[in-house]
């Protein structure tokens, strides 16, 4: 049984339509993202959900009890589902303590229960000691603690998560995103994650979907959006992607395919999906991840080993960011430190085909 | 929530797809709404009409009519509009009132700008208690304040005139405040606060780096301030001219103060003395009334579209930003002093006047030599007149702001949060009467209850005061809920809690400083409040202000001072306990 069933959910503002056919569902327990650019209608999607914004149509079903169909809707306080917002909506009037005790007080629970339940969500977002602070007395980390734990104190059925991290300073940021999701296998609660930033979500996620203009491009486990881009939009998107059209000119066994590209260049790959019907003119986009690019010695074995020109080189750190000169193609690439290499250096590179990700050219 | 109204008014289709288990949850929804979105906008609307539409019709009907509307002998005619719109005597009394209307505008607005920028832009000692001091006279009765001038500077007996003619042995200093130009005076005295908020605030919201950018380019503080600063506040400062000239032209207290023994005509005040002079002629106090409606009318349209214009230049800046203030160096003393001379004029001078004629036998014949006495004390408070109107007052200063700011908050809560069908035109009707003086709605209002039971009781004020203050109630309720970030009550739906319980815990609380600081400002407005009430007095629902006037026709000055304190003391009773007991932020404009 799905925890929560979402089946051909239209969004229409005016004549714009926000959300636009888009169905999906989440096992119990299951922590699931929904990726993409600003206004591709997962923050509608979500609020939806909660009850927040009306449908237009399509059915919203949360542990198989339909809260929204056909216009008519439960509204958010009987749906049994929290959230957590991007600016945290702490209560500036009320001190820590009655934030996260709201909900228990609202449904009436007795005085020792409430005491007893809210120690356990504050103990549980490390926010011990804090219960008579006011929300304007906290800084934003802390808010955003208060935040989770007056949504999970409810014990409710979905977890929403609207951007929560995006207010975070950086470092903050990296810490939360480990401690949220700790937090949630823990307590086993369905989740659904909103966010714009792919790293998050790859973190995170069980499982991601992928939107752009209010339709679902993908979903799948954070490793199949990353390695098996459906389209230019998913490729780029998720990860840094040098992303060359090019033609198949031939096919081989297990279903690799030789692409050519730029001038003259050919390079081993296999498509994203194996059931892609190939476009009727051959024309393809091959998808090669920065770091999936090789240098190697004279003379090596094997498909996709080209030669070279180093056109810049930047120094990162942990890798050495390059773009690298294939004739007239780029790539652009990021190598080990440790190669050494400098501008104007030429050497030899090599691409495992199983990195060379054939991707439809829809665009 | 666009989306969700929008929803709610189409018709759910689609039956036969849902499946019978769910119907019965999903069911019992749709008519709630619907009841709420129904009933709200209708009973809001009923309440507005009955306060607000009705008076103004029954004014233009009663512009209509030859004798009062139960008269069996009265008919309609057009004989009071063709006197006050087209006869010689109405025109000039229309010069009149446009001309000092518009030169207290004028005045009023040139010199709250400058003080305005010498508050807000400049390194003059003390801002808070400078800013302090030209606000107080907010807080002040303009009535009282005419009183005290009136005390002051009567051409015969005036306190000053006396003075001067002691000091220099002459009476050719004489000043004379019955007169056009000491009615220009006072007014622009009492009026000066409005033009200083409407400015100062505009003045803080532009964006620095324009005057830096005009520093930079060699300009100095004089040219600044010429070339740039003030072009850019223009639209605030056209729309506190506006604002003024609407206030003044429907001004009754200070006019007929000072106006009464020079016959300086006055429109506001013909509309009272058409009602209490003979031969009374209500038909014609309402066909003045339409003049002034229709005068205010413009002056508001003019206002509105000024103040939008203002909106559009106010620039949100990136915070940490500080703003470079203009060194005054040796200016220094003259701009406190011009403050001083303000505070002098508007608050220590009329008061210490006050309390002198208050403590003091004063005739016209021992100005400066009246023996001090507290009879005057001992006779108005023990009269039962006064008593009487005390609590009349105070509970009219309760009961006014109470169900104003209620009202304010219900409309503005049906309008922007339930977003209710027809919110657009009860934001409108709400709004309406911010352009009509309270002595026009009074004749409305006169006009509408004559025969009913609330006619002469203290219920008739309330109402007249309800409908002319419900602009500011729900202006200040409109503001604080757009302050209030939507998250923060859909936070509350999330955690189980019903839509009152989200309104009186989350919503409610949260506007409550916003809210406190209007009930402050609409007992103070209802406390001082002469021109609706002036109208609408009969034997039972005096209240001090209108007592005080009562007292000064009769021509006892001393007694009306006296009144004048005790209406300044429930003032500031008032103003002390929202500033300090209830930690009330009182700097918004009226």
């Amino acid at each position: 049984m799905a925890q929560l069933s979402v089946r051909k959910l239209v969004v229409n503002y005016g004549n714009v339509t926000a959300v636009d056919g888009i169905s999906f569902e989440a096992q119990a327990g299951e922590f699931v993202s929904l990726l993409g650019p600003s206004g591709c209608g997962k923050t509608t999607t979500l609020r939806c959900i909660a009850g927040l914004e009306s449908a237009s149509a399509g059915e919203i079903r949360i542990a198989d009890r339909v809260v929204a169909m056909d216009g008519r809707e439960v509204p958010p306080e009987k749906r049994g589902v929290n959230m957590v917002f991007q600016t945290y909506a702490v209560w500036p009037h009320m001190s820590v303590f009655d934030n996260v005790a709201y909900g228990l007080r609202t449904h009436r629970r007795p005085v020792p229960e409430v005491a007893v339940r809210v120690a356990e969500a504050l103990q549980m977002v490390g926010l011990s000691g804090f219960e008579s602070r006011f929300g304007t007395e906290l800084s934003g980390g802390q808010q955003q603690r208060v935040a989770v734990a007056r949504a999970i104190v409810m014990a409710p059925q979905l977890l929403l998560f609207d951007e929560p991290l995006s207010n975070l300073d950086a470092g903050l940021r990296e810490r939360m995103r480990f401690e949220l999701v700790t937090l949630q296998r823990k307590l086993g609660r369905t989740s659904i994650y909103v966010t714009h930033d792919q790293s998050e979500a790859m973190v995170m996620s069980d499982r991601i979907i992928l939107m752009n203009g209010g339709r679902i491009v993908q979903q799948g486990s954070p490793r199949d959006l990353y390695e098996r881009p459906v389209s230019r939009f998913a490729a780029e998107f998720v990860g840094s992607a040098n992303l060359l059209e090019g033609t198949v000119v031939a096919q081989h066994q297990a279903g690799y395919r030789t692409i050519r590209v730029g001038d003259g260049i050919e390079l081993r790959g296999r498509p994203a999906r194996t059931d892609e019907p190939a476009a009727p003119d051959g024309r393809v986009l091959v998808c090669i991840r920065p770091e999936n690019v090789q240098v190697v010695s004279d003379n090596p074995d094997g498909d996709n080993v080209f030669p070279a020109r180093v056109a810049r080189v930047s120094y990162l750190g942990a890798a050495l960011n390059c773009d690298l000169s294939l004739g007239t193609t780029v790539l652009r690439v990021d190598l080990p430190t440790r190669s050494g290499l400098s501008e104007g250096a030429e050497i030899l590179v090599r691409i495992d085909p199983d990195d060379v990700t054939i991707v439809p050219d829809d665009a | 929530m666009t989306m969700r109204s929008a929803l709610a008014m189409r018709a759910p289709r689609a039956r036969q797809s849902m499946p019978q288990r769910d119907m019965s949850e999903l069911a019992g929804l749709l008519p709630r709404q619907q009841l709420r979105r129904f009933i709200m906008p209708v009973s809001l609307g009923l309440i507005l009409s009955l306060l607000v539409l009705l008076p103004i019709f029954f004014m233009f009907l009663g512009a209509l009519r030859s004798a009062a509307l139960a008269d069996p002998a009265g008919h309609f005619t057009l004989v009071k509009l063709r006197q006050v719109y087209t006869t010689l005597p109405y025109l000039r009394m229309l010069g009149y009132s446009l001309a000092i209307s518009g030169g207290v505008a004028a005045m009023a607005t040139a010199i709250g700008v400058s003080l305005a920028w010498l508050i807000a832009r400049t390194d003059i000692p003390a801002k808070r208690l400078m800013e302090g001091a030209v606000m107080a006279p907010l807080f002040l009765s303009p009535f009282v304040g005419a009183i005290a001038w009136l005390i002051l500077a009567s051409p015969r007996a005036g306190v000053l005139n006396v003075i001067v003619s002691e000091l220099l042995g002459t009476r050719a200093f004489s000043i004379n405040i019955s007169s056009p130009g000491g009615i220009l005076f006072v007014m622009t005295l009492y009026y000066i606060p409005y033009a200083y908020l409407t400015v100062s605030a505009s003045l803080r919201s532009i964006d620095p780096s324009f005057e830096e950018a005009s520093y930079l380019n060699g300009a100095g503080v004089l040219r600044t301030a010429l070339r740039i600063t003030l072009p850019v506040v223009r639209p605030a400062i056209l729309s506190a001219f506006f604002f003024i000239f609407v206030l003044t032209i429907g001004t009754f207290a200070i006019p007929a103060v000072l106006g009464r023994g020079a016959h300086v005509p006055f429109l506001a005040v013909d509309i009272f003395e058409a009602t209490t002079n003979y031969p009374i002629d209500y038909g014609k106090s309402a066909a003045i009334g339409t003049l002034v409606f229709w005068i205010s009318l413009a002056g508001v349209s003019f206002y509105r579209y000024a103040s939008k214009a203002a909106r559009r230049f106010v620039t949100v800046t990136a915070r940490g930003y500080r703003m470079r203030l203009v060194r005054l160096r040796g200016a220094r003393i003259p701009a406190v002093l011009l403050v001083g001379v303000y505070v002098l004029l508007a608050i220590v001078l009329p008061y210490l006047a006050l309390i002198y004629a208050a403590l003091t036998r004063f005739t016209t014949a021992n100005v400066l030599s009246a023996p001090w006495t507290l009879q005057n004390m001992v006779d108005v408070l023990t009269a039962p007149e006064v008593t009487e109107s005390i609590s009349n007052t105070l509970l009219v200063g309760f009961i006014t702001p109470t169900l104003c700011i209620a009202l304010g908050v219900c409309l503005a809560y049906a309008i922007r949060r339930l977003r209710v069908p027809g919110g657009r035109l009860l934001d409108y009707v709400a709004m309406f009467p911010v352009g009509i003086p309270g002595i026009v709605f009074a004749t409305g209002i006169f006009w509408t209850y004559l025969l009913t039971p609330i006619y002469g009781t203290i219920g008739i004020l309330i109402v007249a005061f309800i409908a002319a203050y419900l602009p500011f109630a729900y202006r200040i309720g409109d503001t604080a809920l757009l302050q209030i970030d939507r998250v923060l009550e859909e936070a509350s739906s999330l955690c189980g809690a019903s839509h009152w319980r989200t309104a009186s815990k989350v919503t409610l609380r949260l506007m409550r400083p916003a809210l406190l600081s209007a009930w402050i400002m609409v007992f103070i407005f209802s406390v001082r409040e002469v021109s609706a009430a002036i109208l609408l007095t009969s034997s039972d629902n005096i209240v001090l202000s209108v007592l005080s006037w009562n007292y000064l026709d009769y021509g006892d000055v001393q007694k009306a001072a006296v009144i004048g304190l005790l209406q300044t003391v429930i003032l500031m009773i008032g103003v002390v306990i929202g500033r300090f007991v209830l930690r009330v932020r009182l700097s918004r404009p009226a």
